[in-house]
């Protein structure tokens, strides 16, 4: 198991071909994820058809496989099933060892990863790869893992969301005779609601209905092309690509790594300790890395490294549901508090009002959900104690903690870069009032001044920048303005008088039905798809209401974060799916982390109730 | 050695742009524009096309827009958060000069920044009341300019249109009765002495009405239908459909409810609107302040007070001048009455003409 490698097989690491020129910071995240294998003789070490999900390295000892013409091929270096990181989904290849040897395990998607930013290590995979298939074997490559029944199942899917697609649009055209809206307004609510299908039974990756409703609104002349193109030319885009970047920076740089690392020597060793060092590490990131599934992959190894610790006796996974559940809610529980805590706290930003965005920028928006937060702290350790409530005691070797950290070495130039980033974005943003600047711009200066020192790479500006998020935004944040040219907003005010005057009379109740619809929805909807689809109708009421719409996106960020099954989050299935490759599935207990789920949704709606007097203190209600 | 000379170099330069950006946007200018109302209000539209007309030639000043919104809820909790946003704003963002629109603005905001030794400088625009109401005179920070109906264009307006409904202005004939029906809006309440005082003979003045809610406005229409001859009307925006109730009629009904009731119960001649955006909302005729003007002089007056570093009291204040005829010929054609060409024409040419 990884928590025994020692010095000397890191050295031997090291000393490879293959790993002598990657990056130091590379191989000590590689480090939590690769196992050491000791193999018997005629032992076979992956099988043709088999699913590909490792890839090994040799260490010592001599495999063999068949070579298509009949003859054996014999293999004392380099990697095994190298086909794994390049993107098969089978073996394409049967290996046995002939003698006792040892190899590494690496799983195959990390060790991707790695050669993603690794040239000459995707070469040696390569090589690998081709020094036992050529000739070809003429096996093709297949997608990665689907079932039939899942392809049977998406299949059924799709069909059923291109037939209800039509439907909609045609109900709506027959439907909106009678709702006296002019021919723009209905043309819009059909590409929304086009939009929205695609979204609702997944018929194309999510950024795509964005971009076909910024085409339809251009082509049918709905809106002029400049409020169609006005999210691509605001402020807030540039503002989400800088701060992506300078997210990514602090991601790539190894920074936070360095930092989780420290955090592991500081802290005691104790399971309490671990326990908030994991907690911790995820709230801090909130701080700079705006990306749950960013923040998740740079916990989550160490996350791992604590289970692999730890055995699958009951009192073990009662410790690895803690850690697991301390990990997810640092990555999350804030996420709503700091305005780039994730990309749909800007999406949303972005579809505010001049008015609203300056109102509720950064410290501002801070301010108004610092009250949330507070309560959410409180009510979050709560019910921690109340469910982890145990006198379990738990400790591990810091051998490895002290191997990653030598391996990192000096704080590098790249780290000190990630440093200063973050100091001239901190100390920009509190002297606005001195410099004046607008905080888009500000944000755009420091992405173009680590770019422009080189701190961050062209690949890495390419690589590490969710481009298909940013045209999502791009797209999605003028739908506002479009629906105010074409006077849908008023239209939609007007006729959903009744529900802002429920909000205005009666909105603890309105407020509750919005927290329930949501938490429905993402049942089935995606964070994103339901963050905007919310924004979308409620935005109106706020407006007609007389209550600034910051309040309603901040209840549908909140909530829509909130999950009960961990594939209603992207980080939470990353790091199921981790687990399970691990072999770690059944070391810690599903059905608590269920539970403390639903605590989660309890208290983020117990704490939006309970800021109502701190909003109407700050006038914001 | 080299890679750290480039280190160097590159961090002395992000220093030195960095502080020739902060000294640059140190010395931009600023100017805050808050209305008392929302985009939404045609008056607010029509505003910030003037003050764009002015602003879009200097784009080395940073201008922001702010609205109150405060024609849409008329409540006094509402009322109370719109002016404490406007302060918080005005703490942040720290504007050179605050250009404050309409009467609710300049009461709401105007008063805490008008005073001597106020490094801001407030232009006013729209104002209804005397700028001594907001204790504006005197003090070397402020100017601007004060919004005051048109009358004596509305006046010849209404003779023309009575003399083509067959009224003898000038002979020894029943002379046409006017009546004025309104709001008990803040800024009603500020013109009304100046309707009651205005000379509007050869016309006859009744004697003013003002109202709160639909229903109430609704009977005066009744009512004056039979003691008047032609209906004045403005401000309907705030009429509530229930006394003390913040819920407001829609200006498009209450037009078309006015225009309906006055001449099924005997009105004579078309109701006449004293806002120009009144035929937008339906009306067949209405004579008002130029908004393109007032957004016009107050853009100038600030730029100029801007560029010039100086205090806005040395710019003296001035009173509207210009104003807007708004046609919509259908709704006039049913009172048979044709207007010389030259109002025809001028409407055209300010985008205020409806077929």
């Amino acid at each position: 198991m990884n928590k025994s490698i020692a010095t000397p097989l890191l050295d031997l690491l090291l000393a490879n071909d293959a790993f002598s020129r990657v990056r130091k910071r590379d191989i000590s995240r590689l480090i939590l994820f690769m196992n050491e294998q000791v193999v018997s003789a005629d032992e076979v070490l992956i099988e043709k058809g088999a699913p590909a999900n490792d890839v090994f390295l040799i260490i010592k000892g001599k495999f063999l496989t068949d070579a298509p013409d009949g003859k054996t091929v014999e293999k004392y270096t380099g990697f095994i099933g190298a086909e794994a990181a390049l993107g098969a989904a089978v073996y394409h290849k049967t290996l046995r060892a002939t003698d006792p040897g040892c190899v590494m395990r690496f799983p195959a998607k990390e060790l991707d990863k790695v050669a993603g930013f690794n040239p000459q290590l995707k070469s040696l995979l390569f090589e690998s790869f081709t020094d036992t298939t050529l000739p070809t074997d003429h096996v093709s490559y297949q997608p990665a893992a689907r079932s039939e029944n899942a392809n049977e199942k998406t299949d059924w899917q799709d069909l059923t969301g291109w037939i209800t697609l039509p439907i909609i649009a045609t109900l709506i055209i027959y439907f909106s005779q009678g709702w006296a809206l002019n021919a723009n307004a209905v043309r819009f609510l059909v590409v929304v609601s086009a939009a929205a299908t695609m979204w609702v039974f997944a018929l194309v990756p999510a950024f795509v209905p964005p971009l076909f409703s910024l085409l339809a609104v251009i082509l049918f002349d709905i809106a002029p092309a400049a409020t169609a193109l006005s999210g691509f030319t605001s402020g807030t885009f540039f503002m989400c690509m800088s701060v992506f970047a300078i997210g990514a920076m602090v991601l790539n740089s190894g920074l936070a790594f360095r930092l989780m690392l420290k955090l592991m020597v500081w802290l005691p060793t104790s399971r309490t300790w671990y326990s908030l060092m994991l907690w911790a590490a995820g709230v801090l990131m909130t701080l700079v890395i705006p990306s749950p599934a960013g923040r998740m992959a740079m916990v989550s190894p160490v996350l791992i490294n604590l289970i692999e610790s730890s055995d699958s006796n009951a009192h073990c996974k009662y410790i690895a549901t803690q850690f697991i559940c301390s990990t997810m809610s640092g990555v999350i529980l804030f996420a709503t508090i700091f305005m780039a805590g994730k990309p749909s706290n800007l999406i949303l930003y972005g579809m505010f009002d001049g008015q609203t965005q300056f109102a509720y920028q950064w410290l501002n928006w801070l301010g108004a959900a610092s009250f949330t937060g507070a309560v959410l702290l409180v009510l979050y350790v709560g019910v921690f104690l109340i469910i982890f409530r145990t006198t379990a005691t738990f400790s591990i070797s810091r051998q490895v903690v002290a191997s990653q950290l030598k391996l990192l070495g000096p704080i590098s130039n790249r780290e000190w870069g990630s440093v200063a980033a973050l100091l001239a974005l901190g100390v920009g943003v509190l002297a606005v009032p001195f410099h004046k600047m607008e905080i888009s711009w500000l944000t755009l200066g420091i992405a173009v001044m680590l770019l422009s020192s080189g701190i961050l790479g062209p690949q890495e500006f390419r690589k590490y920048i969710d481009w298909p998020l940013l045209l999502f935004i791009g797209a999605i944040i003028a739908w506002v303005p479009i629906m105010e040219s074409i006077g849908l907003t008023t239209a939609i005010a007007d006729r959903l008088v009744c529900l802002s005057r429920f909000a205005v009379t009666r909105l603890p109740t309105f407020i509750g039905v919005l927290c329930l619809l949501i938490v429905v929805s993402r049942l089935i909807l995606p964070t994103g798809v339901t963050v905007v689809l919310f924004a979308t109708a409620t935005f109106p009421i706020a407006k007609s209401a007389g209550i600034t719409p910051w309040i309603f996106a901040f209840i549908i960020l909140l909530m829509c974060e909130a999950h009960i099954f961990a594939y209603q989050n992207p980080f939470s299935m990353q790091l199921r799916n981790q687990l399970i490759h691990q072999k770690l599935a059944n070391n810690y207990n599903e059905k608590k982390i269920i539970l403390f789920n639903l605590w989660m949704i309890a208290i983020r709606v117990a704490a939006i109730y309970l800021s109502l007097p701190f909003w109407k203190y700050l006038d914001v209600l | 050695m080299k890679k750290k000379i480039i280190i160097a170099i590159k961090t002395l330069l992000v220093i030195v742009l960095t502080a020739f950006v902060v000294v640059h946007k140190s010395r931009t200018p600023r100017i805050l524009v808050i209305h008392s109302y929302n985009i939404d209000y045609a008056w607010v539209r029509d505003i910030n096309l003037g003050l764009k007309r002015v602003f879009d030639k200097h784009y080395d000043i940073t201008f922001r827009f702010h609205y109150m919104d405060l024609k849409n809820h008329i409540g006094e909790d509402f009322q109370r958060r719109a002016q404490e946003a406007a302060h918080k704003l005005i703490q942040s963002w720290q504007p050179d000069v605050l250009i404050l629109f309409d009467d609710l603005a300049q009461k709401l905001v105007g008063t805490q920044y008008v005073k001597q030794n106020e490094p801001i400088q407030v232009i006013f625009g729209g104002v209804s009341h005397s700028h001594e109401d907001y204790g504006y005179d005197g003090k070397d920070n402020v100017t601007g300019i004060l919004e005051r109906k048109p009358l004596q264009a509305i006046k010849a307006i209404l003779e023309r249109i009575a003399f083509a409904r067959g009224f003898d202005l000038n002979g020894p004939g029943t002379k046409p009765k006017v009546a004025f029906l309104g709001t008990r809006s803040y800024s009603i309440n500020a013109e009304i002495g100046i309707y009651n005082t205005f000379d509007w003979s050869p016309l006859i003045w009744v004697a003013p009405t003002q109202v709160e809610t639909y229903e109430q406005w609704l009977d005066s229409v009744k009512l004056l239908s039979r003691s008047a001859d032609i209906l004045l009307v403005s401000n309907y925006r705030k009429l509530s459909l229930k006394s003390g109730g913040n819920k407001l009629a829609s200006s498009k009904e209450v037009m078309a409810a006015t225009q309906q009731t006055f001449k099924r119960h005997g009105g004579r001649l078309p109701v006449v609107g004293m806002n120009y955006f009144n035929v937008e909302d339906g009306g067949a005729l209405a004579v008002g302040t130029s908004p393109y003007e007032q957004g016009d002089i107050a853009a100038k007056m600030a730029i100029r007070v801007a560029r010039e570093k100086m205090l806005a009291g040395q710019i003296d204040i001035v009173q509207s001048k210009q104003f807007i005829v708004a046609i919509r010929k259908k709704e006039l054609d049913l009172w048979e009455i044709q207007l010389p060409p030259v109002y025809e024409a001028f409407a055209r040419a300010t985008d205020n003409y409806w077929d």
